[in-house]
């Protein structure tokens, strides 16, 4: 968990750590950029290309390595990849609106699902069903895609973005603690009551030699797997209104603090980073998605898995995805399109899946040896998609998240949790009549 | 850059009382242009980045504006609808508590160590005392807030060692809603404290001795000394820190992001925060300014306040 | 010209008040001076331990780091948490760079602009000059937070967000310096400006060649003083800088430290402690000028 300035960040940390591909639902569609047959750019054509990334500069190399091959096939024309660490959505996205006005544009944006309802609100990506309509080379790569992600990137029948990857929240345990204890690997289909059984169960020690159950990820996106699993959400389904004082929202925050507060099986949140916990042995069980993988093999750890998030009322989880869009100003839309084509390929999909910071889009990458070769159920990480949700993101993503997370630090701290939500519920209606 | 001045039409200087003589008008326009241009530099600077910024934060406080559209005029809406939030209320809250802790806090112990300080100790005694006083005020408050964080740490921190060790109940120093304020209010008091001592011994030093002295050969205790002749003496320095001390707690920032990033919720954090958070996370940059505006109005008002105090109990010889 | 070594003593900064009087009188009672050489001993421990523990911590093992009952003193001398500080995904040793490019750049700026401007309000006559003071000093009330909006729509407008001069530019002048340049010209004798002037010298040069070299310690601690001002600030760095690579120390520092305040508190430190020795080696060189300034401008207001 590297990156970001201010407040907010964890929940930007742990997705911005995704990437992607794909394509998508497109049809009929909007005046896209090419109308007939497709034809790529001539290979002498000359221009420069640039990138806005608001990924790790771990990923760097990737995005190296796909200019480098662009270069072979485009030798006159240059990429600039540009790295922003996020800070916000809306300041990422203002940044966007502004380079656009002051006819800087970015040609090719990368975004991840937060940030996609405020940059559409803001006219700042370009439908992509032409392209995928007319050029042979998509249609491979769109089937490869698992739609739900291709679904995310999409509105009123246009698709904007290609994601490349994406992280689902998940269950990591570590099987030497679980094994040393004699608790067997849960079925995947566990409850909300075995997870509290086993993680009590392997609670011990006092003092330096204290060993948690779970190792609680806290901040947005990790806390969101316990709602959607309570079969609820921050925000009602079309994005439209905020439900933050739904009765099953209420039970969750309840859950979540009890798990610290009366169970005592999760350490307090604020001033501990499970994603050392856990590693370290401080704790058996933690949740994350697949970006935490890098950090632990680079540490050297090595015994765990990993299991579905456990079911309350429904079996889900949260996923958020990373993709690239065509920015409407850019001048040079085709070659945008080839660009990103080659960031979302195979080749380069297996990188994404080499750097470990995230799941590939497409099937093919996700279940290639590699990737699939430890932890022992790597597949769950692309399989977990199939029952995931996606992160709730409206265009007020950016108050909503702060909001929610000071509502979870006062009732983590023990305040009522009916008021402390009402709070955020107010301050995110307040911002969605603005 | 040789300043020879040409002899451009100024405006006539005005006559000054000291009526030189007509042949000189020359040479005091020369010397005008020359004021003007050695100061040109800061008034540039003050105009562009001190005065200008304060009128369109004046204006932009009465607008609607989210940096993606242009600014719309609504009047006094910002200002109404500080009325209504309820953050506001809890943030200046907060933060009128670390006004009044730091005033109490910070003046009273500084005030402390000074006069045990002004004895009359071994001159390296003094020097070190001086020394390992000042040194934090010197350090960045984000440094010195990121050491402190790690010593307030629940399980693993040392103050909660050393207070269990003593029998004492872990404090929950940076997650409780009491005890982050708490927290804030310890770095600050510890950071601001020898620079107001040093400014109180430097007004201790400037009590005459012989008046001290005399006092007491009147049989004057040590507490009525400090009370009727030292107190009085150094009160223009105590004007000065409360003053100082007052305008750097209305501004408290960092050390909160650091400890506690606000929280729990809202419990710790400052007006400067939420202002922070208001314009550069949400982009409401109309009502931002408003309650920066609001902030600007109560540290002036303090100020001319405390000058007008000034003038009734500081004692200016 | 006259003879700037022959002046009488210098007025204003780099004295250091010693209140000799009365010093060697008899001694007060043994009693309450141990008393109150404990309390500020207790005070001064107080003030010392949070930067011992930096300094120990830094040095162990970040497994040791939160190892109870605390170590003070370093039990090793384990440098391998400054390696791993300056080559973790937070560039500090990039951050320290831009630290210093800006602080310097302010300092320069404030040293050429604050004195002329001091001199100037000292002693040069000019229409307007006491409105214009004041005008500069009532700047001082306005808080940062009020001019940081409009501050940043103006970077932005200019495209300098995420860039130092946008730091720089308003840094480089400042009616805090001014007001301690102007204290100073004030206490200089107006026969020596004069007698240079009447031996032929421009303003500027009697300005550049007479005044200023005099002005030295009060140009220096001011410099000092803008330089700690400028590496220490965090709040408008905050504002205007977003990026790793473009991020000043202070910010890197929070980066470092994480989203759960977590980061890994051994190397925190070590690059706490990295970040804080400039701080040292100020307060250990200029330790004097810099108090005596500022007690100054509060004790004669």
């Amino acid at each position: 968990m590297r990156k970001t300035f201010r407040t907010s960040i964890a929940t930007a940390a742990a997705v911005a750590l995704l990437a992607f591909t794909a394509c998508g639902s497109a049809t009929q569609t909007a005046a896209p950029a090419t109308d007939g047959p497709y034809t790529a750019p001539a290979k002498e054509v000359t221009a420069t290309i640039s990138v806005s990334n608001w990924g790790d500069p771990g990923d760097k190399a990737v995005y190296d390595s796909v200019a480098k091959r662009f270069k072979e096939k485009y030798p006159n024309v240059t990429v600039n990849n540009n790295f922003t660490p996020i800070t916000t959505w809306t300041e990422y996205v203002n940044k966007l609106v502004t380079q656009a006005a002051a006819g800087q544009a970015p040609d090719v944006i990368n975004i991840a699902t937060e940030g996609v309802e405020l940059g559409l609100a803001n006219d700042l990506f370009t439908p992509l069903d032409g392209f995928l309509e007319n050029d042979p080379e998509a249609k491979s790569l769109r089937a490869d895609i698992d739609p739900k992600l291709l679904a995310g990137f999409s509105k009123d029948g246009s698709t904007y973005l290609i994601p490349n990857t994406f992280n689902t929240m998940v269950i990591f345990y570590n099987t030497k603690m679980f094994e040393a204890a004699g608790i067997a690997r849960p079925s995947d289909d566990w409850t909300w009551d075995e997870f509290l059984e086993i993680s009590k169960k392997l609670t011990t020690g006092e003092g330096a030699d204290k060993v948690y159950g779970f190792a609680m990820p806290y901040y947005s996106f990790g806390i969101t797997p316990w709602l959607y699993s309570n079969g609820t959400s921050m925000m009602s389904e079309d994005l439209k209104s905020a439900q933050l004082t739904d009765g099953k929202v209420k039970e969750t925050a309840g859950w979540v603090r009890d798990l610290v507060t009366k169970h005592g099986v999760s350490p307090q949140p604020k001033g501990s980073d499970p994603y050392q916990l856990f590693p370290a042995g401080k704790a058996a069980m933690t949740g994350a998605g697949h970006f935490v993988t890098g950090g632990f093999a680079k540490a050297g750890f090595k015994d765990y898995d990993i299991l579905p998030w456990p079911k309350g009322t429904t079996k889900s989880t949260v996923f958020g995805a990373g993709a690239f869009a065509v920015s409407k100003a850019s001048k040079n839309q085709e070659l945008s399109w080839e660009f990103i084509k080659m960031l979302t390929d195979q080749q380069t999909q297996k990188q994404w899946a080499d750097a470990g910071a995230a799941v590939p889009s497409t099937k093919t990458a996700a279940s290639s040896p590699e990737f699939l070769d430890s932890p022992e159920h790597a597949e769950e990480f692309y399989n977990s998609l199939s029952y995931a949700k996606p992160v709730a993101a409206p265009g007020v993503y950016n108050v909503l998240d702060p909001a929610f997370m000071r509502a979870m630090d006062e009732i983590m701290s023990g305040q009522d949790i009916g008021s402390s939500l009402e709070k955020a519920q107010k301050d995110v209606e307040e911002a969605l009549q603005q | 850059m040789t300043m020879t001045a040409p002899k451009t039409a100024l405006p006539p200087a005005p006559a000054s009382g000291r009526g030189r003589p007509g042949h000189r008008s020359a040479a005091r326009r020369r010397e005008a242009l020359t004021g003007y241009l050695f100061t040109a530099p800061t008034v540039i600077g003050f105009l562009v980045f001190i005065l200008g910024p304060l009128v369109a934060a004046l204006y932009l406080s009465l607008t609607k504006y989210n940096i993606l559209t242009a600014p719309k005029f609504i009047g006094f809406d910002n200002y109404a609808r500080m009325f209504r939030d309820e953050r506001l209320a809890t943030t200046y809250g907060s933060t009128v508590l670390y006004v009044g802790a730091a005033v109490v806090l910070i003046n009273g112990f500084a005030l402390l160590f000074a006069v045990l300080i002004n004895q009359r100790l071994p001159r390296a005694l003094t020097y070190v005392f001086r020394s390992a006083y000042f040194f934090p005020y010197l350090v960045a408050l984000v440094y010195v807030s990121i050491i402190w964080q790690a010593l307030f740490q629940k399980d693993t921190g040392i103050l909660n060692y050393y207070i269990t060790a003593l029998g004492g109940e872990r404090i929950d120093w940076l997650n409780s809603s009491e005890f982050s304020k708490v927290s804030v209010i310890i770095v600050d008091t510890w950071r601001n404290v020898g620079f107001a001592m040093l400014i109180f011994v430097a007004a201790l030093q400037e009590v005459p001795k012989d008046m001290v002295e005399a006092a007491r050969m009147d049989g004057a205790n040590e507490w009525q000394v400090f009370r009727r002749i030292v107190l009085p003496m150094i009160s223009q320095a105590t004007f000065f820190n409360i003053t100082i001390t007052i305008i750097g707690a209305f501004q408290i920032y960092e050390s909160i992001i650091v400890l506690t990033r606000g929280g729990p919720g809202d419990a710790s954090r400052s007006v400067v925060m939420y202002i922070a958070e208001v314009a550069f996370n949400k982009f409401d940059m109309g009502y931002a300014s408003a309650i920066a505006v609001t902030l600007f109005v109560i540290i002036m008002l303090v100020t001319m306040v405390q000058f007008r105090l000034r003038k009734s109990w500081v004692n200016n010889e | 010209m006259s003879n700037a070594a022959a002046l009488p003593s210098r007025p204003g900064a780099g004295r250091p008040r010693s209140g000799k009087d009365g010093r060697r009188r008899r001694p007060r009672p043994g009693v309450g001076k141990t008393v109150s050489v404990v309390l500020l001993v207790l005070g001064a421990v107080g003030m010392i331990a949070p930067f011992l523990w930096m300094f120990t911590t830094s040095l162990r093992d970040a497994s040791q780091a939160y190892d109870l009952p605390p170590q003070w003193l370093p039990t090793e001398w384990d440098w391998s948490n400054y390696v791993d500080a300056v080559s973790g995904p937070v560039p500090i040793l990039k951050n320290m760079f831009n630290s210093a490019v800006i602080a310097i750049a302010v300092s320069i700026g404030m040293i050429l602009t604050a004195p002329m401007a001091g001199y100037a309000f000292a002693k040069l006559d000019f229409p307007g000059k006491n409105s214009i003071f004041v005008g500069l000093l009532s700047s001082l009330m306005v808080p940062a937070q009020v001019t940081i909006i409009p501050l940043f729509l103006l970077m932005r407008t200019f495209g300098l967000l995420d860039n130092p001069l946008s730091l720089i530019l308003p840094g480089i002048t400042g009616a805090l310096g001014v007001f301690l340049l102007r204290q100073f010209f004030l206490g200089l004798p107006q026969e020596i400006i004069d007698a240079a002037r009447m031996d032929g010298a421009t303003a500027w040069q009697t300005y550049r060649l007479i005044a200023l070299p005099l002005a030295k310690n009060a140009v220096s601690t001011l410099g000092v003083i803008t330089f700690l001002g400028s590496w220490n600030a965090y709040f408008a760095p905050s504002i205007f800088l977003n990026s790793t690579d473009t991020a000043t120390l202070p910010l890197g520092l929070v980066l470092m430290l994480g989203p759960y305040g977590a980061g890994n508190v051994a190397q925190v430190m070590a690059a706490t402690t990295i970040a804080i020795a400039p701080a040292l080696i100020v307060f250990l060189v200029a330790q004097r000028w810099i108090i005596a300034s500022l007690t100054q401008s509060a004790v004669k207001g």
